[in-house]
């Protein structure tokens, strides 16, 4: 209900009775007109409680909560107040919630949901939260008519941070399906499954209610986005149930019922706080290996193998990683979520790109040697105390007197920041770019083979891999590999942006900007250079793109990077036009694309022929 | 039957250490109060912070029942001279537990609210039982003089 509305109404309800008061006070009768009182409460919640029934028949569809052996995060608060707040605040807890007006971010205000031929409506009424849209389990050969049109309610809601995904109702048990539009936090809008992703357009084209995005929470989110997740299936029934929705104590501490009978005697617990002795029945991820800690991390951040059914709910903090888990292999270059290094390059897998890390194999590098879940801030977590190099210098102490003689930039600058050259923006997660936690170093050799950008352009990307490599070679000793006519002379970022593959594309439209990119780079010429990307066939590069030509004061009015170029016709010639690049810094890498006149369109063109287009799908 | 001089004169001397024991007791916790009071005004971390829930309940109790057991301490110095001379014993025994109360639970709390462990108060909390049993003796122990009195 409505303050506003809830307000008016008592102050109804308090004005009746005080006229019947006084209406009944000659005849004596006064305490009649207390009546009124009850009567408008009858009424009223009638009218703006939904009934129980239809909350209770909501909760039958969801997950069953609660399983053997754990105890639930309202149980751990008990104790562990400031460390269940802290829990409380960060976006693990709200990865997976009950859809409600606390949780549900998105404006379910009656209005239609357009995209491609579908038509979806989202509306509330009261607390509860409905869409209107084809029904989800009709038969996919079925042509859709007013008939196949169902009203469902919105039982679950998944993320908080950037995007929002909602769940309605299935067939088969409690099994839960995607609603085919999610909500996109950061620019405040509807956008449809297809373009939450990146994949390719042949299939993020399609209508928002294709089959292909009408994901199973049941069996796939389940996994990773509850605790101790159990599928449940049997064919024809889905029986699914979880420890806890979202993430919280127990998926990093392991089942907590044992540890609270353990800790019910005050005599044990004084024994364990004056001893120092740890209670064996929890786990505490700071009292592992460094190994085994980050693995508890690895149970979701991490890529799997697709090809193997995931056996999550077998697993628990701090048992046996190796038996549970299938990794992917980092070596298949078919694999799109590896850079040909086996470099991770999606978002959100960061043990896998550990794994790969020399800090990790030879070193005590944790997970929690730089993040904390209890005392950090909620967006990426860092424990406070890390940000800057402190995090690669509590191991590496001989840079700590003279940094500058390692980085070859001045002390402080963003060149002087170890993970900006260690652990550069080389994944791609939910609309940005993202640090790769493959923690190595700028090679271009590499870079060619593998396709990987190289750190030292996503900061200079006005300069070429020439430029780069000879840079390397002076102050580390790597010698320059052979590079091609482009590589030699055309700046490492608009290669990568109008050669590359989607990824590729991706990132460096990120990184143009970047603010740290710009700040060396100059700012203006990167216009005409992303203004291509505007008419990239995957939604996610135009929508980096242009969120990043916003940098340099550029929106284009009435374009959306949800309309495809199929749709359209291309917007790239017109700001090209309107903003055309000036070369103010006479690097070598950009003489190259642009001449006295501006654009040299023939470089651009003759790039863009090169151009890697090879489907990629990137789930994240 | 009436007091002997030596009986009212012992009377006397176990009141007159409560009303002070008590009043100064009082004027203890009533600071205390105020301290905690401040503390909320000016939001201090180390006690008001998330993690400090421990400590704030700690000292919150120590407030209140070293403030209850002050009052205690002055209703017990008046009530002192109205008992009869009967139960002169048993509240020679009634005096040293409510004083052993008086100090054992606000301390037990208030140390316990200094270091803490997570969810569990310091050791300084192992002062409240015996404080707690104390108290519980005393209090006893002068509603059985009160009642023999009123027979």
């Amino acid at each position: 209900m409505q303050n506003v509305e809830l307000a008016m109404y008592l102050i109804a309800m308090i004005a009746t009775t005080i006229v019947l008061w006084s209406l009944l006070s000659r005849t004596g009768k006064t305490p009649y007109a207390l009546l009124a009182l009850p009567i408008f409460g009858i009424i009223g919640a009638i009218f703006w409680f939904p009934p129980d029934a239809e909350l209770q028949a909501i909760k039958q569809e969801l997950p069953t909560i609660g399983r053997e052996g754990f105890a639930g995060s309202d149980a751990c608060r008990q104790c562990h107040v400031g460390h269940y707040e802290s829990w409380h605040q960060s976006y693990h807890r709200t990865m997976t919630q009950v859809a409600s007006e606390k949780s549900i971010q998105a404006p379910f205000d009656g209005r239609n949901l357009e995209s491609r031929g579908s038509i979806c409506r989202v509306d509330r009424k009261g607390d509860l939260f409905f869409v209107e849209m084809n029904d989800p389990d009709r038969n996919a050969d079925e042509p859709v008519t007013q008939a196949s049109r169902v009203s469902l309610p919105v039982v679950m809601t998944t993320g908080s941070h950037h995007l929002q995904a909602y769940w309605v109702p299935s067939v088969h048990g409690n099994k839960v399906r995607l609603f085919p539009w999610v909500y996109h936090i950061d620019s405040a809008r509807w956008i449809p499954n297809g373009d939450s992703f990146l994949l390719p357009p042949e299939i993020s084209c399609l209508p928002p209610d294709s089959k292909q995005f009408g994901q199973v929470w049941n069996n796939s989110c389940i996994t990773c986005h509850s605790v101790a997740g159990d599928v449940g299936y049997e064919p024809g029934n889905w029986q699914s149930s979880v420890a806890e929705l979202g993430i919280s104590c127990e998926a990093c501490h392991g089942p907590g019922a044992m540890h609270i009978a353990n800790q019910q005697n005050p005599l044990t617990r004084y024994k364990q706080h004056l001893l120092g002795l740890p209670d064996p029945s929890i786990v505490n991820p700071a009292r592992l290996s460094p190994h085994k800690s980050a693995e508890i991390c690895g149970q979701c951040h991490v890529g799997l193998d697709d090809q193997v059914a995931i056996p999550h709910n077998q697993y628990r903090a701090g048992g046996d990683y190796q038996a549970t888990f299938k990794l992917a292999d980092s070596q298949n270059r078919e694999d799109a979520r590896f850079w040909g290094d086996g470099t991770m390059r999606v978002g959100g897998r960061e043990f896998s790109g550990m794994l790969e890390s020399e800090c990790y194999r030879k070193g005590d590098i944790t997970c929690i040697s730089c993040h904390s879940m209890h005392s950090s801030e909620p967006d990426k977590q860092m424990k406070p105390e890390m940000n800057g190099n402190t995090g690669c210098l509590q191991c590496h102490k001989k840079f700590e007197t003279d940094i500058t003689q390692h980085t070859h930039h001045s002390a402080g600058s963003t060149g002087s920041l170890c993970y900006n050259c260690h652990m550069p923006y080389t994944s791609y997660a939910l609309f940005t770019a993202i640090r790769s936690h493959r923690i190595d170093s700028p090679n271009v050799s590499n870079s060619q083979d593998s396709g990987k950008p190289v750190a030292c352009n996503q900061c200079h990307v006005d300069q070429s891999l020439k430029w780069t490599s000879q840079h390397i070679e002076n102050w580390y000793g790597t010698p320059q590999p052979k590079l091609d006519d482009e590589q030699n002379e055309v700046a490492a970022s608009i290669l990568w942006l109008l050669r590359g593959d989607a990824v590729q594309r991706t990132l460096p439209a990120w990184s143009l900007g970047w603010k740290a990119s710009r700040d060396v780079a100059g700012d203006g010429w990167q216009v005409a250079f992303l203004a291509v990307e505007l008419d990239d066939p995957y939604s996610i590069a135009r929508y980096v793109a242009q969120k990043a030509l916003k940098e340099f004061g550029v929106s284009i009015e009435g374009y959306s990077s949800l309309v495809s170029p199929d749709e359209r016709s291309p917007v790239a010639p017109g700001i090209q036009e309107t903003f055309p690049p000036i070369n103010t810094l006479n690097t070598e890498g950009l003489r190259a694309v642009i001449d006295s006149n501006g654009l040299n369109r023939q470089s651009l063109e003759m790039l863009l022929k090169q151009r890697d287009n090879r489907p990629v799908t990137i789930h994240e | 039957m009436v007091k002997k001089p030596v009986e009212i004169a012992e009377d006397i001397r176990i009141a007159q250490r409560h009303l002070l024991f008590g009043w100064w007791s009082l004027a203890i916790f009533v600071a205390l109060g105020i301290t905690l009071e401040t503390l909320h005004a000016f939001k201090i971390v180390s006690y008001m912070g998330v993690d400090a829930e421990t400590r704030r309940l700690m000292w919150t109790l120590a407030h209140s029942h070293g403030t209850l057991l002050s009052i205690i301490q002055i209703v017990f110095g008046l009530t002192i001279p109205k008992l009869s001379e009967q139960t002169s014993n048993l509240r020679a025994w009634a005096s040293p537990c409510l004083l052993g109360a008086s100090l054992l639970m606000p301390l037990g709390f208030f140390l316990g609210g200094i270091f803490y462990y997570s969810g569990d108060p310091g050791i300084g909390i192992f002062l409240v039982p015996p404080g707690g049993i104390l108290l519980l003796l005393g209090v006893i122990l002068v509603a059985v003089n009160i009642t023999r009195d009123f027979r």
